[in-house]
C-alpha cells in the first residue's frame, strides 16, 4: 500500500514538470528553416550568413557597387556596433561580407587601417632600416594607398512582448552602411531584418 | 491504514523532506557574521580572499547565493575579471521572468518547503536582484576597458528594469490570489481563528520597513543613470541620440530615492542636450555606502483550535526586516556631495512586503498540518504506552522536537549589498587630483585621475573606520 502510493506520486510529479516545457523560438530566417542549429533567441551562424549575403547582394546590385573609372574600391571596415544583449563577435557579420565583396573583384580592403588594420605594414617599412634586407625588395615610402570607401555597421534589436505576456520577439536589425570618403556622401545603405519569437518565461539571454 | 498512521507518515515525510532539502538550501562560503569585522573597516579584499582557494576563485557554483555574494565581494576588492565570470554564472540563475511558479525547479522548491520552510529550499532570488546583476557587469566590464560587453550589460540592464516594475506589479498580485485560495480552503476556520489572535505579533516583521512606495521605485536609480552616462561617453557617434542618453537619465530621475538624486538626473540631462549628448570633460562618481538589509527570526505560539495537552509545540518562525546600515551616509568629492539615487533598504522593503502576507500564510498553514499531525503521533504513542508513562512522555517530546526543527524562517539575503548607491557628476580638474572627504571634512583619500577627457570614480564604503575603497577608469569618450 505505501510502495504503491509513493509510486502514484512520483508520476504524478513526473507528469508536472514534462508539462513544464518551454515553447520553442521560431525565426522568420528563410535560411534557418532547414537549419538543424540551436534555435534559440540569440543570433547564429546562419542568420549571420543571411544578413551578410543579402548586404552583399543589394550592394552588388546598386550603381555604387562599380567606380565609373573602372578601378576597385578601396575599402576600410569601420566602426561596427552590437547593440543587442547578446555578446556577439561582430567579425562573424564583416568577414563573410568582405569575403563576398573581394570576390566580386570590385573591392579591395585595406590592411593599413580600420578594423583590419595589421601591424605588417609598419614592421616591414622598418625593414628599410637593415642592412640584412634587399632594398629592392621593400616597399617604398608613399606606396601605401589609403582607403576611399569605408563600411559601417550597426546590430541592433528590439525586444516585444504579447498582450497576454506569454510570448516575446526579438527584432534584430542590421544595418549597413557604405560612405564614400573622398565626398563624405553616403553611397549605399541597406536594412536587413530577423525576428524570432518564443516563450516570455525567461530573459531572452 | 489507519488515519492515525496516515497523520504519522505526514509528519514522518516533512522530517524526511527536511533531510533532504538540507542539502539544497547549501552551505555559504563566507559566513555574513565572521564578515562584520572586515565590513565596518572596509576590507574587501580581506572578505574577496576568502573566496580564493590555491590562487583560484572557489565558491559553490550551484548555488545563486553564494555566487552572488562571491560575485560581489569580487567586485568590491578591484577583481573585475573573477566578478565577471561569478555574475555570469549568477545571471542564469535569475532569469525568470514569470511571476507564477510554474518552472520545475520552482514546483520543487514549493512542494518541498510547504511541509517545511523555504529555509530549507533553493534560494529563488528577489526581482531587484536580478537588475543588480547586470549593473554590476556593466561596471565590470567598464572597469575592463570592454566597451562593446559594457553595451551588451547596460541592454541587459534595461530591459530588466522595464520588466522590473511589470513583475513587481504581478508578483504582488500573484502572492495576494494565492493568499486568498488558503483563506477560503476547508481548513479555513482553524487558519483565520489563528492569525486574528497573532496578528498584531505578526506584523513585527515588517515594522523595519517604511510606508508603501510607487512600483517605479523597484527599479535602479543609479544604474538607469549610468547607462545613459555610458552612452554619452561611449566611443560610439551613433549613440549619442535623446533616446538612447536622455531618456535612461529621465527614468533615473522618477526612480530616485532622494530629492538631490532627483535634481542631479534633472541637472544632468539638461548639460548634456546643450552638448549634443556627449560628454565633455566630467568625472562620473559611483559611491557604494554600507550594508544593505537582513533578517532575523522571530517565533510566535500559536493557538491553534485542534489542539489539546496532546500537543508539546506549535509555533510558527517568520523572518523579521532589518533596515541597512549606512557608512559615512555621503561623501564630498571636490566640494560636491554625492547624491543617494538607489536605496537598497526601500527597494528590499518593498519585495518584502509583498511576499510577507505569504511567508505568514504558508508559516500558519504548515504549522496547522503539522500540528494536527504531531496530535495524532502523540495519541498513537499513548496507546501504545498506556503502562510506561515516562517512555511516553519522551517520545511525544521527541515528535515535538522534530516539528520545531522543522520550524523555521528563512533568513538568508545577499549579505554584501550597500545600503545606498549614490551618484556625483564633477568637472574634471585641471590638477588632474580628486579629493574625497567625509561629511565631517576630513580627508579620505586623494584620486589621480588618467589624462582622459571623461572618467569613473567608484568608490565604496560598507563601514566608517577605514578608508573607502577607490577605483578610477577613463572612458573612452571621443576615442
Amino acid at each position: 500500500m505505501k510502495k504503491a502510493y509513493r509510486v502514484v506520486l512520483m508520476l504524478a510529479f513526473s507528469a508536472v514538470i514534462a508539462g513544464c516545457q518551454s515553447m520553442a523560438v521560431v525565426s522568420d530566417n528563410p535560411m534557418g528553416k532547414s537549419d538543424n542549429s540551436i534555435k534559440g533567441f540569440g543570433l547564429e551562424t546562419v542568420d549571420f550568413e543571411f544578413a551578410a549575403k543579402k548586404a552583399v547582394d543589394e550592394f552588388l546590385a546598386s550603381p555604387a557597387a562599380t567606380r565609373s573609372d573602372g578601378t576597385r574600391w578601396r575599402v576600410a571596415i569601420g566602426e561596427v556596433i552590437n547593440d543587442t544583449t547578446f555578446n556577439i563577435n561582430t567579425k562573424s557579420l564583416t568577414s563573410r561580407i568582405r569575403s563576398s565583396l573581394i570576390k566580386s573583384g570590385k573591392f579591395t580592403f585595406s590592411g593599413f587601417v580600420g578594423q583590419d588594420r595589421t601591424t605588417f605594414l609598419n614592421e616591414s617599412q622598418q625593414l628599410s632600416k637593415s642592412k640584412l634586407v634587399d632594398q629592392k625588395s621593400v616597399a617604398k615610402g608613399g606606396t601605401a594607398q589609403a582607403p576611399n570607401l569605408q563600411l559601417n555597421g550597426e546590430i541592433r534589436q528590439r525586444n516585444n512582448v504579447s498582450g497576454d505576456r506569454s510570448k516575446q520577439s526579438l527584432e534584430y536589425e542590421f544595418d549597413f552602411t557604405a560612405t564614400d570618403v573622398v565626398t563624405g556622401q553616403i553611397a549605399f545603405n541597406t536594412l536587413i531584418d530577423i525576428r524570432k519569437i518564443g516563450s516570455n518565461k525567461n530573459f531572452a539571454w | 491504514m489507519n488515519i492515525y498512521h496516515l497523520r504519522s507518515i505526514t509528519l514522518t515525510s516533512a522530517i524526511a523532506v527536511t533531510v533532504v532539502l538540507s542539502g539544497c538550501a547549501a552551505t555559504r562560503t563566507v559566513d555574513p557574521a565572521a564578515s562584520k569585522a572586515y565590513l565596518d573597516t572596509s576590507n574587501y579584499k580581506a572578505i574577496a580572499s576568502k573566496y580564493i582557494k590555491d590562487g583560484k576563485p572557489t565558491y559553490n557554483k550551484e548555488s545563486l547565493l553564494d555566487t552572488l555574494e562571491a560575485a560581489k565581494a569580487f567586485n568590491d576588492a578591484g577583481l573585475w575579471k573573477d566578478s565577471r565570470d561569478a555574475f555570469e554564472i549568477a545571471s542564469k540563475g535569475l532569469a525568470w521572468k514569470a511571476d507564477t511558479v510554474d518552472t520545475p525547479g520552482e514546483i520543487a522548491n514549493l512542494i518541498g518547503t510547504t511541509l517545511t520552510s523555504s529555509a530549507f529550499g533553493a534560494y529563488q532570488g528577489k526581482i531587484y536582484e536580478g537588475g543588480l546583476i547586470d549593473y554590476y557587469q556593466a561596471i565590470n566590464s567598464i572597469m575592463l576597458g570592454d566597451e562593446s560587453a559594457a553595451r551588451v550589460d547596460f541592454n541587459r540592464f534595461d530591459i530588466r528594469m522595464i520588466n522590473a516594475q511589470q513583475q513587481f506589479a504581478a508578483y504582488r498580485r500573484e502572492v495576494s490570489k494565492e493568499v486568498g485560495k488558503d483563506t477560503k480552503n476547508p481548513q479555513a476556520t482553524t487558519f483565520n481563528q489563528s492569525y486574528k489572535q497573532i496578528q498584531t505579533q505578526i506584523d513585527g516583521g515588517i515594522s523595519g520597513i517604511q510606508s508603501k512606495r510607487p512600483d517605479a521605485m523597484i527599479r535602479n536609480s543609479a544604474g538607469q543613470f549610468m547607462s545613459g552616462i555610458f552612452r554619452a561617453t561611449s566611443s560610439s557617434s551613433q549613440e549619442k541620440t535623446a533616446d538612447r542618453v536622455i531618456r535612461p537619465i529621465d527614468n533615473a530621475q522618477q526612480a530616485a530615492a532622494t530629492k538631490q538624486g532627483v535634481d542631479l538626473s534633472i541637472k544632468t540631462a539638461s548639460q548634456l542636450r546643450k552638448s549634443k549628448f556627449k560628454s565633455t570633460g566630467k568625472v562620473y562618481v559611483i559611491y557604494e555606502d554600507g550594508v544593505g538589509p537582513s533578517f532575523t527570526e522571530f517565533r510566535v505560539d500559536l493557538p491553534l483550535f485542534v489542539v489539546s495537552d496532546k500537543v508539546t509545540y506549535s509555533g510558527i518562525a517568520l523572518p523579521r526586516f532589518m533596515p541597512g546600515k549606512p557608512a559615512f551616509g555621503y561623501l564630498n568629492v571636490a566640494g560636491d556631495q554625492t547624491a543617494e539615487m538607489t536605496n537598497i533598504t526601500n527597494i528590499a522593503g518593498m519585495d518584502f512586503s509583498v511576499a510577507y502576507p505569504g511567508i505568514v500564510t504558508k508559516a500558519i498553514t504548515s504549522t496547522i498540518i503539522k500540528t494536527a499531525a504531531q496530535y495524532a503521533a502523540n495519541t498513537a504513542i499513548d496507546r501504545e504506552t498506556k503502562d510506561n508513562q515516562l517512555l511516553g512522555a519522551l517520545m511525544k517530546l521527541g515528535v515535538g522536537v522534530a516539528q520545531a526543527a522543522t520550524t523555521k524562517a528563512d533568513t538568508r539575503v545577499w549579505a554584501n549589498l550597500p545600503n545606498s548607491i549614490q551618484v556625483a557628476v564633477i568637472d574634471r580638474p585641471v590638477s588632474g587630483v580628486l579629493t574625497v572627504n567625509s561629511p565631517s571634512g576630513s580627508k579620505l583619500v586623494d584620486v589621480i585621475l588618467p589624462s582622459a577627457l571623461d572618467s569613473l570614480l567608484y568608490l565604496k564604503a560598507s563601514g566608517s573606520s577605514g578608508i573607502p575603497a577607490a577605483y578610477v577608469k577613463a572612458l573612452p569618450t571621443g576615442n
